[in-house]
């Protein structure tokens, strides 16, 4: 064990700490007097040289838009975490508050906001439809547990209602202060107080999260902040959510080289997949670009295989024109379609509606090799008898991975997506590297990080840039606190 | 019968799978190296398959474009990693092995900045480095790359120097041995496969670090080699096959990295290093 050494003791070990006093000097330099410089230049116009002025919390209205909005948001997500906790007393006062605030905000958004231009009744219908529909999905086979219902119809009403709206031509902003007064009014007049919307306990944690995000994330497109901030998070998401699924072939790798009989072919295959780590990320990263210029691979691919014929009869079809406008795509036949598609070869990073798919398809087979060799590590701990157990007992291939291999390599698994989350929040270099700081065809890619970037170094405006990153900042270590409650890793 | 067969085709099967992924895996390998023997024409004729004759000169040319970047790069890495092992170290051997006044303190002074995600710091990291005017030099870089590779470092070293049986530190300091002699004859013998592991993780990302260079560095002599070869990308009239070269050429001090080694960085993935 180590060594205790009392107070008096120091006189003689002081020497010590000589072992640690260097890094953290370090670490007090430049780690901890950045973050604090940031905190203190997010409330300045600074233009990281001369210029210094003081502007409040100009820079975070900036970014984040009505400040009351965000105040109300707080307040609903402290009532919902505080009714998860049992904290009755707490939530029932939040409940009257929020209860009595979102009308009375909204009342004084509603006059401040310009009334509807042209309505669109069909569309309005449409999208109800929509939402209704969703709501009853929610609601099927959910009859008896009143308290999800509750939060069920508390989002679709708000979300469905808000985007019923906005689909009637209302303005955004305006067709989310009408539906959060309804629904505060809602809240005030038909709510119980113990048997709450948010009374949620235990388990339901996880459900009233995703809830507050939802919240979170449509409220900040209405508060009427930074347009490329929330359009570069709802990038992220796209990525989050494409990452997510790239993250099963290094999974199914593992488990399909574990499960061979042979010993020598595991561990050749094992050598084997260490090789193309050689190439660096840099240079990979720039192979890929390579693949997907007009002329290169994936392109050819996509022909030689039949492939971009179904794209094209597809995009002809939905006349989405992603690769033909639709003006000529009316004008043309399934014949040309096909003709076309023989020689087509798009600029995948080159075109604002094709630049995101290419990011999704960005690295297959998306087998990551470190990802692989971690989850084969502790995969090997299985005996093979154990499968013979499993096939006397005729469990299939599909529930020997679920009851056998899953439990063994789940604290990787949780450790790597925390860790891909958290990665793909601050990415921004890898579109720094392919399209400059102007974040790639139309600005589709300017995601949160790489508008910091922007603000700082293109723009000159650091006070704004620091703000940008305390935003993110807080995002992540809100995900890392939620992780470090839910997402327990045993040793 | 019918058993046996029904499991041979399973294994085929299984074969067949890892090929594809394998396949796939090498597909970039394949391509670099093929076009980094090719002139302008080879490579309008047929880009991906492999022709001949094979031209050296393009190495040569890439070298010559980007020597200067790899000596600095590889100078900035290994330097960068030697200072983080020595710094974490020490650190590691402390929290593990005393309880000082004020440890937890220390410590949680570390754990704050797992924590931390380094996106906010990068503006007034850059006005601090300018204000110390470290910018265009590469101490800049070796100091941040320190500061932030030796605080995960320093977690899973800790880890480990607990894990060492108490008795061999007890004998040592029975013979007189001081607390630096210590680690460098105790702790340091035994780290090899996780240090290893450690190291080629950080060379790796400092090997690939971009935003730091490109915004420290002013210079063109004094850029890394993420930097450089981005440049060489965009220049707009490509000539693919000096440009391939150069990606070879980039991933050489990989590949000498993993012959040497594999082996302990293998094992000590499999030991759990990395599993944080």
């Amino acid at each position: 064990m180590a060594k205790d050494i009392s107070l008096k003791q120091v006189v003689t070990y002081w020497p010590l700490y000589f072992f640690v006093v260097p890094s953290a000097l370090l670490v007090a330099t430049f780690s901890y007097f950045p973050a604090g410089s940031a905190i203190y230049h997010s409330a300045f116009r600074w233009n990281g040289n001369t210029i210094k002025i003081f502007v409040g919390a100009a820079n975070f209205q900036k970014a984040l838009g009505t400040p009351l909005y965000w105040i109300l948001t707080l307040l609903v997500t402290m009532t919902m975490i505080y009714q998860s906790q049992n904290k009755t007393t707490f939530a029932k006062v939040m409940k009257m508050v929020c209860g009595l605030g979102m009308p009375l905000l909204n009342l004084i958004v509603l006059f401040r906001i310009r009334p509807p231009e042209g309505l669109q009744p069909a569309h309005m219908i449409v999208t109800g439809l929509v939402w209704l529909g969703i709501w009853f999905f929610l609601r099927w086979r959910m009859d008896n547990d009143s308290e999800i219902r509750g939060v069920v119809t508390f989002f679709c009403f708000i979300l469905g209602g808000s985007a019923t709206l906005g689909a009637m031509g209302l303005e955004g902003n305006f067709a989310w202060s009408l539906t959060v007064l309804i629904a505060g009014l809602y809240l005030w007049f038909f709510v119980k107080p113990d048997a709450g919307v948010f009374k949620l306990d235990g388990m339901r944690i996880g459900q009233s999260l995703i809830g507050v995000g939802i919240f979170v994330w449509s409220l900040a497109q209405n508060a009427g902040g930074e347009v490329a901030l929330w359009s570069g998070f709802s990038v992220i998401a796209v990525l989050v959510v494409a990452n997510l699924v790239k993250m099963i072939p290094s999974i199914t790798t593992a488990v399909v080289v574990n499960r061979l009989k042979s010993e020598a072919a595991n561990y050749w295959y094992r050598v084997l997949f260490v090789v193309p780590m050689i190439i660096p990320g840099m240079v990979y990263l720039l192979l890929w670009k390579f693949f997907f210029e007009s002329g290169g691979l994936f392109n050819l691919v996509l022909r030689k295989t039949g492939i971009m014929h179904l794209i094209y009869v597809f995009d002809f079809w939905t006349e989405n024109g992603v690769f033909i406008s639709v003006k000529e795509a009316a004008g043309m036949s399934l014949g040309d379609v096909l003709d076309a598609a023989n020689m087509a070869a798009p600029a995948w990073l080159g075109s604002p509606e094709l630049v995101l798919p290419a990011f999704i398809i960005w690295g297959f087979p998306w087998v990551g090799v470190v990802g692989v060799l971690i989850y084969l590590a502790g995969l090997q701990s299985i005996d093979q008898s154990v499968y013979e157990a499993a096939d006397l007992d005729g469990v299939g291939p599909f529930g020997k991975f679920l009851n056998i291999e899953l439990p063994l390599i789940l604290t990787q698994v949780r450790i790597n997506l925390v860790l891909m989350i958290i990665g793909t929040l601050q990415m921004y270099g890898m579109i720094l590297i392919l399209f400059g700081d102007a974040g790639g065809p139309n600005g589709k890619m300017m995601v949160p990080g790489l508008l910091m970037f922007r603000s700082a170094f293109v723009e000159g405006y650091a006070g704004y840039a620091c703000s940008i990153g305390l935003i993110l900042f807080f995002l992540i270590l809100v995900l890392t606190e939620i992780n470090n409650r839910f997402v327990r890793v045993e040793k | 019968m019918s058993m046996r067969r029904k499991e041979i085709l399973a294994e085929v099967w299984k074969h067949l799978f890892i090929l594809f992924i394998l396949s796939m895996a090498f597909l970039p390998l394949y391509v670099m190296i093929v076009i980094s023997g090719k002139d302008g024409a080879q490579f309008v004729a047929s880009p991906f398959k492999l022709t001949l004759p094979f031209h050296w000169e393009n190495y040569a040319h890439a070298w010559s474009l980007m020597r200067a970047y790899v000596f600095n790069t590889v100078f900035i890495c290994v330097t960068s990693v030697i200072l983080t092992f020595v710094l974490s170290l020490n650190a590691a051997f402390f929290f593990a092995r005393y309880r000082m006044p004020g440890h937890k303190f220390l410590w949680y002074f570390f754990l704050v900045l797992m924590l931390m995600p380094g996106v906010a710091n990068l503006v007034p990291l850059f006005m601090l480095l300018k204000s110390l005017s470290l910018l265009n030099t590469f101490y800049a870089l070796m100091v941040v790359y320190v500061t932030g590779g030796q605080v995960v470092q320093i977690f899973i070293l800790r880890n480990f120097i607990e894990d060492i049986p108490q008795d061999l530190f007890d004998a040592a300091e029975v013979d007189g041995a001081s607390p630096i002699k210590q680690v460098y004859h105790i702790v340091l013998p035994m780290s090899g496969s996780v240090l290893s592991t450690l190291g080629i993780l950080q060379f790796i990302s400092l090997w690939n670090d971009y935003i730091l260079p490109l915004i420290v560095m002013r210079d063109d002599s004094m850029l890394t080699l993420a930097v450089g070869l981005v440049r060489m990308d965009g220049e707009y009239v490509k000539d693919w096959g000096a440009l391939m070269s150069g990606f070879t050429i980039a991933s050489i001090p990989m590949v000498l990295i993993f012959l040497f080694t594999m082996r302990l960085f293998v094992k000590g993935l499999a030991a759990g290093a990395v599993k944080g």
